[in-house]
This record gives structure tokens, sequence and C-alpha cells, in this order.
């Protein structure tokens, strides 16, 4: 019986401090920025979900195009671990110390290496 | 020294080589191919369905046991609502939300970040 | 429209050569595995419904381009770590420089020694070392006429190259393979029979 084990496995987890604020307590506006962690949400630690909330509290101050990329990108970066998403952060800030023509290098070769992807194995 | 070789010889060792791969690779190999040709038709769930259906994962079996698991799970939905509420207001203050946003709106993808 | 089985059965064909020549290639066994898994995938996704005749051509390409693809990533991965190296200088014991392996795996220094009586198995890696060594597009061009017996045209389509290019593959190929075959003593006949 697959279903027992899960149940009693989530009835273990859930007092270690999971579900912080469900989902059904967000506001409209949060709901429609954080859509794409709807279903993960109420997995999602109780620090994971307040930074995600301080996200959909600033979303509307970015520009469209900013808009759309992280709205693409939301679902990715949820379904990190908070290490991840820690060491994530660490290596960003890391990176934007680097000095700024080392920078473009680098993103010039990774736009490169993804046009080349992109294109089909013809 | 009198070992003579063809290009044909080469190809009979480089055979032989081939068909003696270790038995996990071998096992790779037969997994991916296997993944491979679900892709070759679009669309092929009859068996998935089935599976799901059978393991009460889909479809609609109104039994009892699912009835009580259903309402084992409102209760542990309560009780974690309830739980999580008072949890969630002695969270300590975690705001990294400028820095991720910076993350996710930057030129670079977000996986050159993931380890 | 080629069926599945005849999609399974070129596949089944194929998948150990294939993954051989992506371990000249990238020397490394799960890398290789990827790389033929993904070369499967996409062929049966993009191309399953060609006749199964062009499957050995198609399916080389993209091999190629996936092996390709593979060094591209590498190369992209490897300056991105060296570039966060310079931040970790403080850990510098448990520091992973990726130019380390790079040139450890570019000298394959297996000592085999010169031997008459060689068994196959030493026989075989010498060959398969000698092979590795080969510069790619010329190991390629070599590989896929004399092992995978595709003719010029199709080793050319899948090379995505000219025939003329290929023949000079092909030769230079088997004139470095004769000339490190006959410092182990090996003598290396052009005519296949």
């Amino acid at each position: 019986m697959p279903f027992k084990l899960i149940f009693s496995v989530l009835l273990l987890l859930f007092p270690l401090g999971v579900l912080a604020a469900p989902w059904s307590t967000l506001s409209a506006d949060q709901q429609q920025v954080l859509a794409p962690l709807s279903s993960t949400w109420d997995t999602l630690p109780d620090g994971a979900q307040k930074n995600f909330l301080g996200i959909a509290n600033r979303y509307s101050k970015l520009p469209p195009e900013k808009q759309q990329r992280l709205h693409k990108r939301l679902e990715a970066w949820g379904k990190l671990t908070p290490e991840q998403r820690h060491r994530a952060r660490e290596k960003f800030t890391a990176f934007s110390k680097v000095p700024a023509e080392k920078r473009e290098a680098v993103k010039k070769m990774v736009r490169e290496q993804q046009t080349e992807q992109n294109s089909p194995a013809k | 020294m009198g070992i003579k070789l063809n290009l044909d010889d080469i190809s009979r060792l480089l055979n032989s080589s081939a068909s003696n791969l270790s038995s996990k690779t071998a096992d790779g190999l037969h997994a991916a191919r296997c993944a491979a040709l679900q892709h070759h038709q679009a669309e092929q769930p009859t068996h998935v369905k089935a599976w799901l259906n059978e393991h009460g994962i889909i479809g609609h079996h109104a039994s009892h046991h699912h009835k009580t698991l259903n309402w084992g799970l409102a209760v542990l939905l309560a009780i974690v609502l309830v739980g999580g509420i008072s949890y969630w207001q002695n969270a300590p203050e975690v705001d990294h939300s400028e820095l991720d946003i910076a993350i996710l709106t930057d030129d670079l993808p977000v996986h050159m970040y993931v380890d | 429209m080629s069926s599945r089985e005849q999609l399974s059965d070129f596949l089944a064909s194929i998948e150990r050569r294939a993954y051989k020549h992506a371990m000249f290639a990238v020397r490394d066994e799960a890398a290789a595995l990827d790389i033929v898994q993904d070369a499967m995938l996409k062929l049966a996704e993009r191309y399953g419904d060609k006749p199964a005749a062009e499957f050995p051509m198609l399916f080389h390409r993209i091999l190629q381009n996936t092996i390709m693809d593979h060094f591209r990533r590498q190369k992209v991965r490897s300056s991105w770590l060296s570039l966060f190296s310079s931040f970790t200088q403080q850990h510098a014991d448990e520091e992973f420089d990726p130019l380390d392996v790079l040139e450890d795996e570019d000298s394959p220094s297996h000592a085999i020694q010169p031997d008459a009586n060689l068994q196959q198995s030493q026989l075989l890696s010498i060959i398969e070392i000698a092979l590795m060594s080969l510069p790619t597009r010329q190991r390629e061009a070599f590989l896929l006429r004399y092992w995978d017996g595709l003719d010029t045209a199709e080793t050319a389509a899948a090379m995505g190259c000219s025939e003329g290019s290929v023949k000079t593959h092909c030769s230079r190929a088997t004139h470095a393979l004769a000339e490190t075959l006959k410092q182990k003593g090996i003598d290396l006949s052009w005519e296949s029979n």
C-alpha cells in the first residue's frame, strides 16, 4: 500500500515546519505572480515562502520584460532546495563582483552556446 | 615483429570491444533506447493510464478505503494549518527577495548559478 | 514512415558502437552514456518518421553534434568554474581546477610494451589509444567509413562536410594510425578484403 506509506511519511514531515502560509491565504496579486509555484507552494519551507512573497510584492515595480523573465524562471527556482538557492545566491554575488569585461566575456560565451544549441541538429 | 593488420581487422577488434561493454553500460544503453522509443510517438499513454487507474491515482473509486483517507487528510490539513500559522508568525526573518529578483531577471540563465 | 520496431532495431544495432564513438571523443563513461541517450532521443523525436534507411546517417550526424555540444558546455563550465575559483582562493586545498583535468585527459600515458605476441586485448587497447589520439574529425571519418561501414557520401552527410574532406580525413587518419602502430611493431596495411 504505497499511499499509506506516503501519508505516514507526510505525517512525519509536516510538523517539522513546512506549510507556513497556505496558498489559499495569499492575495490575488500574490497568487497571480506566484502561479508557477501554486502546485508546490504548500511544500516550501516557510523561509522560502516568505522570500517568494517578498518577490511577489516587488514584482509590479519591475519593467515588463523582467517580469516576464522572472515569471518563466520562478518554477525552476522554487524546485531547488534551500541549500541550492543559498549557494546560487553566493555565486551570483561573487559573479557580480567580477570585473565588468570578464563578466561580459562569460555572458557572451553563454549566449553563443545557447544560440548554437537552439539551432536544430541539422 | 610480425603482426599485420588491415582495416577489416581493426573493425573486427572494435566490434569485439563493443560487444564486451560492462553490464552497467549495456543496461544504461538499453534504458536509453527504451526512453528514446517512448518519444517516438508523441502520445501512447494507454499503459500509463491503465497503471494509474489500477493504482487508484486517477479514475473514480469511491471506496470505503479512500473515504477514510480523505477524512484523514482533512484532519491532517487542519492540524497543519493551525500549526503552520503559528510557526509562520514565529519564523525567523529571511529576506533574500531583492537578490532573488536580481538572479531571476539576470542575463545569465539561473542554472549557471546552480551546482 | 518507419515503424517503432524499425527504430528499435536500428537503435539496438547501433547503441554499442555509438557509445564507443562517444567514449573515444569524451573519455568519460557517464558523459558518453548521456550523449548516446541524448542522440537517441533526438533521433526518435525529430526524425522518427524518416525512412529507416536514413537512420544511420541521421543518427551519426546527431551524435556528432551532441558530442560537440558536450565540449562546448564543458568549455563554458570550466571557464565558469575557474572564474569562481579566483574567489575561493582561501580554500586552496580543496580547489578544483578544471584545467588539471583537461590536461590530464590530453595525454594518455598508458604504457604498453611492444611485444610480438600481443594478446588481442592488448592489441585492442593499443588501437583504441591510437584512435583517441587522432584529431576528432579524422577519427570520426575513419570510424564512420571503416567501422560503421558508411560510404563516402554518407560519411560526408553525417559529418556535414564534402566528400573530398572525408577522403582527406580518412587518409590522414590511416597514415597517423599506421605510424603509431608501427612503433608498437604492428604493420597496418591499407587494403581491406
